[in-house]
């Protein structure tokens, strides 16, 4: 008899108490910027494309949700033709991000993705991509890079001398 | 066998090797660059220090660079020394200097001998704080890529294609930190051997760029065992696809054949593979326009196809309609060719061309008909060198020494033709097509130890084969060794065809496996059908045509200019898998061959020259472990997504039936039969450079036996 008391008690306290429930939909969450969530293809602070198409996040990818093949524009800057990323499969474990030598690809802290068919899940290239650098602001790969590209011949580079006259004596 | 003793463990080694080579044989983990073992040492790079030690008593050492050290008996050594570590991850330090943050771009990346060195050793920051030296690259030509910012200076490069390709044309220019390889202009590589620049530049200054166009990481590309298509040396390669198509060929080793290298044309030539496939229907879909009685049909086989193809064609058709394409010229020489080797079934393989003491050829060009045998020629010279050079107690690796003591050519290559060849400068003697003073070499053959004869099918001369088994008959110490047109000529001349010009009634209803039939023996058949690969101008005037599945696509067997049987597998299928050519001949006669041993079991009954080989190959139930062997790697990616823009559906892998391989990841991926390895990979050795601790290499079973009497 006391201990049904005592328990009718704990109840009608916590009638008075503040509720834990968050009204999801009305109430959005607050999350951390690194929460992992969709993932995105970043642009440099150029305005051009991250990802160099190396492979890297697919390689690493621990359901191989991400398929790429690469192409290179006509100045030789490499850059992906198809970045697909199924995210049906997909499990936000964010070591994509962490292979990803560019800075391109990115967890973002939207996890609304909620969708009703499973084909509306793959997301292309076009889905993917947004028109800023995400959480890197500063960093563009190509500028440090020893490739030449578009706007950026060899020896052009940060931290990269004028190319060598190879017939000069003079070195 | 000497023991030498690294790091207190005791390792046998092999007799005259230095111990850079002997350690990474016995699969221990010690960088190198300029090392390569077809190359030799000349220490210049001075990646793979170790410490020495007079005795087990001596705990000081001294260090010395592994690859110009000999493995004498009971010499000590260290490769986890301290000193000798870090002085090698100084060197690696040094060299990443200028070395451009370049790997994510790059398509030597996850398959770079520089990457897997620089994790072995260690170094992980750039601590140099001044700007990278630059380089302009060139434009070397339609199959390389040149980024010359990656070189570590190794001059592998150029001790490859102007020391053993004899190319003129890649040079190292300017000096020090400046040292540049490259041509004197823009322009394409002139040497037949270009390609190997890939594989053997450590890093990625020389890239495949036929592969750069369609770029897939070495991880991603799907690989079988398979034989190049393109001459009749059947060299051994690995063809790497993805998505349907192949994106490009890589040499597997030999010892035998190829050994570390490939031909251009067998390296780069495999884009045709990528053409429009011809479309196929199942049989019972189709009306069947010829004749139903098979047997008022002929076939025409083709020296391009399959063994087992042709056997099936053979048996659909009849051992008396069974014909050979070829102009009756190339027919009868090629019919001439087996007739002497089932009298003298010595041949000679590529290898034996290395290892002889004299090598005559007889009217071939062989840069142009048959590019390895070209490569051999070279590689026997230095040999010459490098056994003159042991008398004087240089051993044969010290590359520099061998070369510096020996400048003389040596009395080698005997040639008969007409024509300038890019052998030309190696030639010691050399005699016109008439050769009539051919009596004046016979004491010079005779007295050979192991002299080879090379001769072949592309001048079309008779008298040039004739000529050739009489030498054989006066020297019997000579292997032979002819070049024929096409990668099945000798299967094909086994199952013994007959010459279409014999072709009794013109006008006949034929079954073609031939691709390409000139005009002249177009005139002699009717109608036709035709099984091929590809969409082209003959299979658009056929009665009928059947897609088949290319080499690439198929399992089959060819066997090479020596009788050297060996088997292709599937390297892929693609989404609208047409059937092996020999599948389509089995459904048109109704044959009950489930898979491809079983056809063999029956070609073997009926020509007991292929049982040996069908005897050793790998039926489709070989399992190691009971495990399927995987033709993809552990970490291929995107098997969730490649597909789902199509359908979400992820469809299993299909069962290959004709081969222990499966199209999957999974699968066993260790230590493998040589005959079905096609790629090779070690911990921490994720570039070509692997293949130097493999212990066993392909060999393929050689058919030709002494015809009995």
């Amino acid at each position: 008899m006391v201990s049904l008391l005592k328990g009718l008690w704990l109840v009608f306290k916590h009638a008075f108490k503040k509720p834990v429930t968050e009204q999801y939909p009305e109430e959005k969450p607050k999350l951390a910027p690194r929460y992992r969530g969709r993932i995105v293809l970043t642009r440099d602070p150029d305005g051009a494309e991250r990802c160099v198409a190396c492979y890297l996040c697919s390689a690493v990818c621990p359901v191989d949700c991400i398929a790429i093949q690469a192409t290179e524009d006509e100045t030789g800057r490499r850059y992906p033709e198809t970045f697909r990323i199924n995210f049906s499969r997909c499990i936000y474990c964010g070591l994509c991000e962490e292979a990803c030598p560019t800075e391109a690809i990115q967890l973002t802290p939207d996890f609304e993705m909620a969708e009703y068919k499973r084909e509306n899940m793959v997301y292309e290239k076009e889905h993917l991509l947004i028109s800023g650098p995400g959480k890197y602001p500063g960093y563009n790969f190509y500028r440090v890079a020893g490739v030449s590209i578009g706007g950026k011949d060899t020896g052009e580079g940060i931290e990269e001398e004028k190319p060598v006259d190879i017939r000069s004596l003079m070195s | 066998m000497p023991t030498i003793f690294i790091d207190n463990k005791p390792y046998e080694v092999k007799e005259g090797q230095n111990v850079l080579h002997a350690a990474v044989s016995h699969g221990l983990n010690l960088p190198y660059f300029c090392w390569h073992p077809a190359l030799g040492s000349v220490g210049s790079c001075r990646q793979c220090a170790v410490q020495c030690f007079k005795d087990e008593n001596d705990t000081q050492g001294r260090m010395v660079m592994s690859c110009m050290t000999p493995a004498t008996e009971g010499s000590r050594f260290s490769i986890e020394h301290p000193n000798a570590k870090s002085f090698r991850a100084d060197v690696i330090e040094w060299m990443m200097i200028n070395h451009p943050h370049d790997c994510p771009v790059c398509d030597e990346g996850g398959e770079c001998h520089l990457q897997d060195m620089t994790v072995m050793t260690g170094h992980n920051k750039r601590r140099y704080r001044f700007k990278k030296r630059t380089f302009k690259n060139q434009n070397l030509g339609p199959n390389i890529h040149h980024e010359m910012n990656r070189c570590i200076t190794c001059y592998r490069c150029v001790r490859f294609y102007r020391d053993v390709a004899g190319g003129e044309d890649l040079h190292a220019f300017s000096s020090a930190d400046n040292a540049y390889f490259g041509r004197f202009e823009d322009g394409a590589l002139e040497s037949e051997f270009s390609g190997n620049l890939v594989e053997v530049c450590p890093t990625g200054v020389f890239t495949d760029k036929i592969f750069r166009a369609s770029y897939t990481r070495k991880w991603d590309l799907q690989t079988a065992p398979s034989i190049c298509q393109q001459c009749s040396l059947g060299c051994n390669m690995s063809p790497g696809e993805r998505l349907g198509k192949i994106r490009r060929i890589q040499n597997r080793f030999n010892p035998d054949i190829n050994g570390y290298f490939l031909c251009d044309k067998g390296r780069f030539g495999h884009q045709w593979v990528n053409n429009t496939p011809l479309p196929t229907k199942p049989i019972s879909e189709i009306t069947w326009p010829l004749n139903d009685d098979k047997s008022q049909v002929i076939g025409i086989a083709s020296p391009k196809a399959s063994l087992e193809a042709n056997y099936a064609l053979r048996k659909l058709v009849g051992a008396e309609n069974f014909y050979d394409a070829q102009p009756k010229g190339d027919y009868l020489l090629a019919e001439r060719v087996l007739e002497i080797l089932e009298q003298y079934p010595e041949t000679a393989s590529v290898e034996d061309v290395r290892q002889a003491d004299l090598v005559l050829v007889l009217g071939e060009d062989l840069t142009k008909t048959a590019p390895m045998l070209a490569l051999a020629i070279r590689q026997n010279l230095y040999r010459h060198w490098q056994e003159k050079a042991d008398k004087s107690k240089i051993p044969a690796w010290d590359d520099l020494a061998v070369r510096n003591a020996e400048h003389e050519l040596p009395d080698v290559l005997y040639m008969v033709h007409n024509a300038p060849t890019k052998l030309d400068g190696l030639v010691s003697q050399r005699m016109s097509l008439d050769f009539e003073q051919i009596s004046d070499w016979i004491p010079r053959i005779r007295a050979a130890k192991n002299p080879v004869i090379i001769a072949g099918t592309s001048l079309k001369s008779r008298p040039l084969i004739d000529l050739s088994k009489e030498l054989r008959a006066l020297a019997p110490q000579a292997k032979l060794c002819y070049v024929l047109p096409e990668v099945n000529s000798m299967g094909l001349a086994l199952l013994k065809p007959k010459s279409l010009s014999d072709l009794k009634s013109p006008g006949v209803e034929a079954i073609s496996l031939e691709p390409s039939l000139k005009s002249d023996v177009m005139a002699k058949v009717g109608d036709f059908a035709l099984i091929d690969a590809f969409e082209s101008e003959l299979s658009k005037r056929a009665a009928i045509a059947f897609g088949c599945a290319s080499f690439a696509e198929s399992t089959g067997t060819v066997i090479n200019n020596e009788g050297r049987a060996q088997r292709y597998y599937s390297v892929f299928e693609r989404e609208n898998k047409r059937p092996e050519s020999w599948r389509i001949l089995r459904d048109l006669g109704g044959f009950s061959w489930q898979n491809i041993d079983e056809l063999c079991g029956d070609m073997g009954r009926e020509f007991p020259v292929f049982e040996p080989f069908f005897a050793k190959a790998h039926h489709a139930d070989f399992r190691v472990h009971g495990e399927r062997i995987s033709r993809q790697t552990l970490v291929a990616s995107g098997r969730t997504a490649v597909n789902t823009h199509l359908s979400m559906h992820e469809p299993t892998p299909r069962v290959d039936q004709d081969s222990p391989l499966a199209y999957s990841m999974e699968g066993y991926h260790g230590d493998m039969p040589p005959d079905l390895a096609s790629s090779y990979w070690r911990p921490g050795w994720n570039s070509v450079q692997a293949l130097n601790a493999l212990s066993h290499a392909p060999s393929g079973v050689k058919l030709l036996r002494r015809r009995s009497v």
